[in-house]
């Protein structure tokens, strides 16, 4: 074997130990869940920022506000309501009578780990606030600029089921989410198991068991982790086939695809797939991690026409058909 | 009635099958661009309207124009929605006429419906080696669909128009067939009875041992487990393309397999990961392992 190659599994080996102190810890208080997790951890891993779309109920904030509570990092929860102004995320300055001067109040946005909760409830001047910081890492309140401390990451939710008196997000704005998850109900088991859990007198919690040095050391060693050309190969095929479908022998995907995903999709398909490799302590990429994470990178970059919509046809269709007509090395 | 049914059917076949099936389809040729010598593809289905209860015939004819010896055609099969494959075939004909052979490779894939709709049988690629310049080519087919009717009502009684109907093709059917046999002595033909994927499987095995030197580990790696998604997209037309190890293994479980047969199958597809994208070098015993495993497989039920 490669020694290179040798080196970085021995080094993943020991660098993810932690991965499963954490998910032993969130596995404490959220039952089932296990893709929204896992594509949590990726996030985390991958520095990314995800948005979460899924109906009430779903644990949505209780995952997150539990990942944050693995680790030793600051975490705030924005709900966003339509009367939410830019500077109640970012921070203002204050007059200060006593002094005679102005003073900075930070906003929660000076946090870890951030959750923007119904993102598009907020109008668009306040989504525009929050995604400028998360992709810039950094927000200017008066006349001074404040880097925004590391690791930081927003994890935003929206609910998919009431239209009236949102804000829905523009394309260009959600491509900054690294992942766009869609969660479901849990399982009939599952849901048996979170009534009896969460009726408890005491209520489970997880308590924190790495600090941010570990999440930005782990961050490194995740883009170390091996992607073989054949791999590459494989993800320049599937973002390709939203490009150019006919030329993959989707013919019945011309006039469907109006945009196809951008070179943003190739890059993130890469990083998430090693973080997907991180989690399970492996020191290489194959197709499936691939595979797993094409529907969270994909599903928001890739924008049908009309006639798709009249079809009745979602980008997760496209999706699909393209998983299953591209080559898997 | 049932043996009527099966003689029509039947001459129904023989009568398509004769002539290229254009009576019945329309023949689809490929872009002339990827046919650097004399090669191309036809494509053809046996109907586009069938019954619940009905199977349709897909036909792929790869046709070469010179020596068929100096082309070879990889294996493949053709991506479906809707429909289950029941079974497979492949003929080789050669003709000559006029100081040129012709040799026709035929492969008829026979599939039938899951539900009520539509179902889709996808562009078909069909990879080729032409061995003089080393070339690889690829001819593709056309998408076809398929509208998938009501299953036929049981016990009911057949109109007179449709025995009148039978019995013309009875008759015609039997006219082409004198004309046929009487043509046939001019014509050289070779058809190979259908043989089971086990077997077919079981003899590329060999070849790829054959190969065990000659080749880098992950491109052996590939071919073998080339050989095991195959066998289980014919047989169980379930694809384990990108699938984990794990969920492969869930899957034998739940297809009953012994538990000795999953446990190498999952080892098996864990060393390929390894060999073909973590940049590990197969050892001796490796390769052993995951051959005796298809075997095992492959001689399995």
């Amino acid at each position: 074997m490669n020694p290179e190659l040798a080196a970085i599994n021995e080094k993943i080996k020991a660098e993810s130990v932690f991965v499963d102190d954490m998910l032993n810890e969130i596995r404490k208080v959220i039952v089932g869940q296990k893709y929204l997790i896992e594509r949590l951890m990726i996030g985390l891993l991958a520095d990314g920022h995800i948005l979460i779309e899924g109906v009430p109920g779903l644990a949505k904030t209780l995952a997150v506000k539990t990942l944050a509570d693995t680790i030793k990092v600051t975490f705030h929860r924005i709900q966003f309501t339509p009367d939410l102004l830019p500077a109640d995320i970012i921070g203002t300055l204050i007059y200060n009578q006593q002094t005679g001067k102005f003073e900075t109040r930070k906003g929660p946005i000076f946090a870890n780990i951030i959750l923007a909760d119904e993102i598009n409830r907020a109008p668009a001047k306040v989504q525009s606030a929050l995604l400028e910081a998360m992709q810039e890492r950094q927000v200017s309140i008066g006349d001074t600029t404040y880097k925004l401390s590391e690791p930081f990451m927003v994890l935003a939710t929206q609910n998919p089921i009431e239209q009236q008196g949102t804000y829905p997000l523009p394309e260009a704005q959600v491509d900054r989410f690294l992942m766009k998850v869609v969660i479901t109900y849990p399982a009939f088991e599952e849901e048996r198991e979170i009534m009896r859990l969460h009726t408890k007198a005491d209520l489970p919690f997880a308590k924190d068991v790495v600090g941010p040095e570990d999440i930005i050391r782990a961050r490194r060693v995740v883009r170390e982790i091996y992607v073989d050309p054949k791999v590459e190969d494989y993800i320049l095929n599937i973002v390709f086939a939203t490009r150019f479908p006919e030329k993959y022998g989707l013919d019945e995907l011309r006039g469907i695809i109006a945009y196809g995903a951008s070179p943003r999709a190739s890059l993130y398909l890469r990083t998430t797939a090693q973080a997907r490799a991180f989690l399970q302590h492996r020191g290489f990429v194959t197709p499936e991690d691939i595979r797993a994470v094409a529907f969270d990178i994909l599903r928001h970059r890739i924008i049908l026409t009309f006639e798709a919509e009249a079809e009745e046809m979602t980008s997760e269709d496209v999706i699909r058909k393209i998983l299953n007509t591209v080559e898997v090395p | 009635m049932k043996g009527v049914k099966r003689a029509i059917i039947f001459l129904v076949l023989l009568y398509s099958l004769s002539f290229g099936l254009d009576t019945l389809a329309t023949p689809d040729t490929t872009n002339p661009e990827s046919t650097p010598m004399n090669i191309r593809l036809e494509a053809a289905l046996s109907a586009d309207t069938i019954r619940l209860d009905d199977t349709v015939a897909f036909t792929v004819k790869v046709i070469i124009e010179g020596d068929p010896t100096l082309y070879t055609i990889k294996d493949f099969l053709p991506s479906v929605s809707n429909l289950k494959l029941v079974g497979s075939g492949s003929a080789t004909k050669s003709e000559s006429g006029s100081g040129v052979t012709l040799s026709v490779k035929e492969f008829i894939f026979k599939y039938a419906p899951s539900s009520l709709g539509m179902a889709y049988i996808e562009p078909t690629k069909v990879e080729y080696f032409f061995s003089p310049t080393n070339y690889t080519g690829q001819l593709t087919s056309t998408r076809f669909s398929i509208t998938v009717l009501e299953p036929r009502k049981k016990g009911g009684k057949i109109p007179i128009y449709a025995w009148i109907i039978a019995l013309v093709i009875i008759a015609t059917g039997g006219v082409f067939f004198i004309f046929l046999s009487k043509r046939g002595a001019k014509k050289e033909e070779v058809v190979e009875e259908i043989v089971p994927v086990e077997k077919r499987l079981l003899e590329e095995l060999k070849s790829i041992e054959g190969t065990r030197n000659s080749v880098t580990r992950a491109q052996f790696f590939s071919a073998l487990e080339k050989i095991l998604r195959t066998y289980i997209l014919e047989k169980y037309s379930y694809d384990i393309s990108g699938r984990s190890p794990k969920e492969v293994s869930e899957k034998f479980f739940e297809l009953e397999f012994p538990e000795s047969l999953t446990k190498n199958v999952e080892r098996f597809l864990e060393h390929s990961n390894l060999v073909r994208f973590g940049g590990y070098s197969a050892d001796e015993e490796w390769i052993d392992d995951a051959l005796l495993t298809l075997q095992k497989l492959l001689e399995y039920k």
